[in-house]
């Protein structure tokens, strides 16, 4: 029936319109959701401190693609609706609405109608409804922008000076429960809270990656020999024995001639040890060498820091272990002084300390 | 010939019937085309008109070319204070019949015409005009209770003079609002004058001649009433009716101020059943928004009664008129 066909017709026209609309809407909702995507990545990214991959951007992004449209189904008109707005719009002069309101019925003037809007709108195409962004999503857009732009200059800030910091040599490190690295002076956000941190190394050629080990808040001798070797790669584990004795370790690592000073981190922490101060001050004391008042005799006499140490042991060159024990020392100085000196990745910087963690020698553990 | 093209069909002859209408009328009138279009509208839709304008500015003429122009019967009234309403309406008269029987026999009077022109209305006392309100109203007469019918197409054009008030009677409100437009005739331009001049002093006078007669007239008037008007249309339309209203919500501070009462919904009526006809001219079958803005002006302005400040402040129901579309648009 002609009716019918027109009614069918009208309809796919409108729902041509309507697809149209609901793309408008998505068009209009997109910036308003990706610029909360993009504000939430980066209120996280600032309050983390840490960089959120690419992959994480993405799915944020994605995300609020898939809220926008889902918003714009929601909002997506109805058929009178739509017919509404196309009359408005497209000026034409309330063809659609007349002939979508007397589509059902069936006298003579009906059947005019209903044909002559449905041809009407047919040949419009349903590009003539413009995709506007609003005012509004250009200012979102540049705030957007903005903070973006402010979050990646802060991330590239950070990086630099973590690179600077690595040339320049040790800045004075605080043992502010691990916010600062105790190599390089550096915050380091993955230190855990109560964690001491040593005071650097006098050496020059104290190199700059942010631990992760964790070292002792009791100043722990391990943090004391880390900061006094100033390239030492191993952390004693808090379970160590010498940590209840209050002394530093007699290892073998102590007779690197790095060592030099490791006596003053070693009495800070035996310091620390003795009860009377966190770890924290005990081995910024210790670092100072400020001595130890309740060290070990030994390890006091050492306390002097630069000046004082105990001598180092020369390794036997026939002993297997010492030999690995020496390459690996080697091979981790200049992964250090490489890391660097050149500007590493965190994740990088983390992986090549995990790996020789995780090959240390018996000697280190 | 199925429906759809009689309806095809009827809808051409009606644009053709008003074109031609348009040009017969322009032959004789000057000028003043929105007038003329407002007129054929009033008649189309058998609405009954309000012509208002200074002497001399032909809206006799205007009544009388269109009377002319269609064939039908035309009557014209004169209006004078001593005017009774007998005379419009006729009378019962003892006539002689058959047998030497006399009898009451009824006298139409000038009110049976297909086209009335009720000239200078405003004299007329108001008794006078009355007469003329069931008529207008009801299509009918009632004489000594007998009630006649006034034959279709039937239309009253009166005409009244806004300069001249002395020894006039204003027309009531509720007499105003039976008029489906008021025309309102302005001082023509120049060049319609010069035209004026060069057609009405010659040794010929143009005349108008007769295009169809009743029987063309009642099926177009038909055909109007079929025209669609949607639901958000009409909408439109009773929200343009209920912002002439001081007191309801969304009025424009015009009405608020200068209004004392709004548009009746005979106001409404005639907007769309004047904006149906518009729309068949136009080659729709439907109304739109645009044809009720276009018929708006002449169909509520003389229904909405202004207040004092109003006429202090010479603030006019056109502009009211206005300002109520502009509010309705938003």
């Amino acid at each position: 029936m002609p009716t019918d066909d027109a009614k069918r017709r009208l309809t796919s026209a409108l729902q041509r319109f309507r697809r149209r609309l609901r793309l408008r809407a998505f068009v209009l909702d997109l910036p308003v959701s990706a610029a909360l995507a993009t504000a939430v990545a980066a209120a996280v990214t600032v309050t983390r401190s840490e960089d959120l991959s690419l992959r994480a951007w993405a799915v944020s992004l994605l995300l609020a693609i898939l809220a926008a449209y889902l918003v714009a189904v929601i909002r997506t008109p109805s058929l009178a609706a739509t017919a509404q707005v196309v009359d408005h719009e497209l000026r034409l002069q309330d063809r659609a609405v007349s002939a979508l309101q007397f589509s059902e019925s069936t006298d003579s003037i009906s059947r005019l109608v209903v044909a002559e809007g449905a041809a009407r709108l047919e040949d419009l195409p349903a590009s003539r409804l413009p995709l506007t962004f609003p005012v509004t999503a250009r200012w979102l857009a540049i705030g957007t922008s903005v903070l973006c732009a402010a979050v990646v200059l802060s991330r590239m800030n950070q990086q630099s000076t973590d690179a600077g910091a690595a040339r320049t040599g040790p800045a004075t490190a605080t043992a502010s429960g691990g916010t600062r690295s105790p190599r390089d002076g550096v915050a380091t956000p993955d230190a855990p809270k109560g964690q001491a941190s040593v005071p650097p190394a006098s050496s020059p050629g104290a190199a700059a990656i942010p631990p992760t080990r964790p070292a002792s808040a009791a100043g722990t001798p391990s943090a004391g020999e880390s900061s006094g070797r100033g390239q030492a790669p191993a952390s004693k584990p808090p379970a160590d024995p010498s940590i209840e004795s209050g002394s530093a370790p007699l290892t073998p690592e102590s007779t690197s001639p790095n060592r030099a000073q490791a006596g003053g981190a070693a009495g800070g922490a035996s310091r620390g040890d003795g009860g009377s101060k966190n770890g924290t001050a005990a081995l910024t004391a210790g670092g100072r060498g400020a001595g130890t008042p309740g060290g070990r005799e030994d390890l006091a006499g050492g306390a002097g820091g630069t000046i004082g140490g105990r001598q180092a042991v020369p390794l036997q060159p026939n002993d297997a272990g010492n030999r690995r024990t020496a390459a690996y020392d080697a091979a981790y100085n200049r992964a250090e002084a490489a890391t660097a000196a050149e500007r590493v990745p965190f994740a990088l910087r983390s992986y090549v300390r995990a790996y020789f963690l995780s090959i240390r020698p018996a000697s280190r553990q | 010939m199925t429906v759809s093209e009689h309806a095809l069909e009827q809808a051409a002859l009606f644009r053709d019937c008003f074109t031609q209408l348009r040009g017969e009328i322009g032959r004789v009138f000057v000028g003043h085309s929105s007038v003329v279009d407002q007129l054929l509208l009033c008649f189309f839709c058998q609405g009954h008109g309000l012509i208002e304008g200074a002497p001399g500015l032909g809206k006799t003429l205007l009544v009388r070319s269109l009377s002319e122009a269609l064939s039908l019967r035309f009557a014209r009234v004169q209006c004078t204070p001593d005017l009774m309403p007998a005379d419009i309406t006729g009378t019962n008269v003892i006539v002689d019949a058959a047998e030497r029987r006399q009898g009451f026999t009824f006298q139409p009077g000038p009110i049976f015409a297909n086209i009335v022109l009720a000239d200078e209305i405003n004299r007329a006392t108001p008794r006078t005009q009355a007469a003329f309100l069931e008529a207008m109203q009801e299509r009918h007469v009632t004489v000594f209770g007998t009630t006649h019918a006034i034959a279709p197409p039937f239309s009253v054009f009166a005409t009244q003079n806004p300069v001249e008030m002395e020894g006039t009677y204003p027309l009531p409100e509720a007499q105003l609002d039976r008029f489906f437009f008021k025309l309102t005739i302005s001082v023509p331009e120049v060049h319609e004058l010069a035209e004026i001049m060069a057609r009405t002093t010659g040794d010929t006078e143009p005349r108008v001649s007769p295009l169809f007669g009743a029987d063309t007239a009642l099926s177009l008037f038909s055909l109007i009433r079929q025209v669609k008007i949607a639901d958000p249309v009409l909408n439109y339309a009773l929200r343009v009716l209920r912002a002439t209203h001081p007191q309801v919500a969304g009025a424009p501070d015009s009405v608020r101020k200068y209004v004392r009462y709004g548009a009746s919904p005979r106001g409404t009526q005639a907007m769309v059943l004047s904006a149906k006809a518009l729309a068949l001219l136009a080659g729709r079958f439907h109304v739109a928004v645009e044809d009720l803005e276009q018929v708006a002006l002449p169909a509520l302005a003389h229904r909405i009664i202004r207040n004092f400040q109003a006429e202090v402040e010479h603030v006019s129901a056109e502009t009211i008129v206005a300002d109520v579309l502009a509010a309705v648009r938003k």
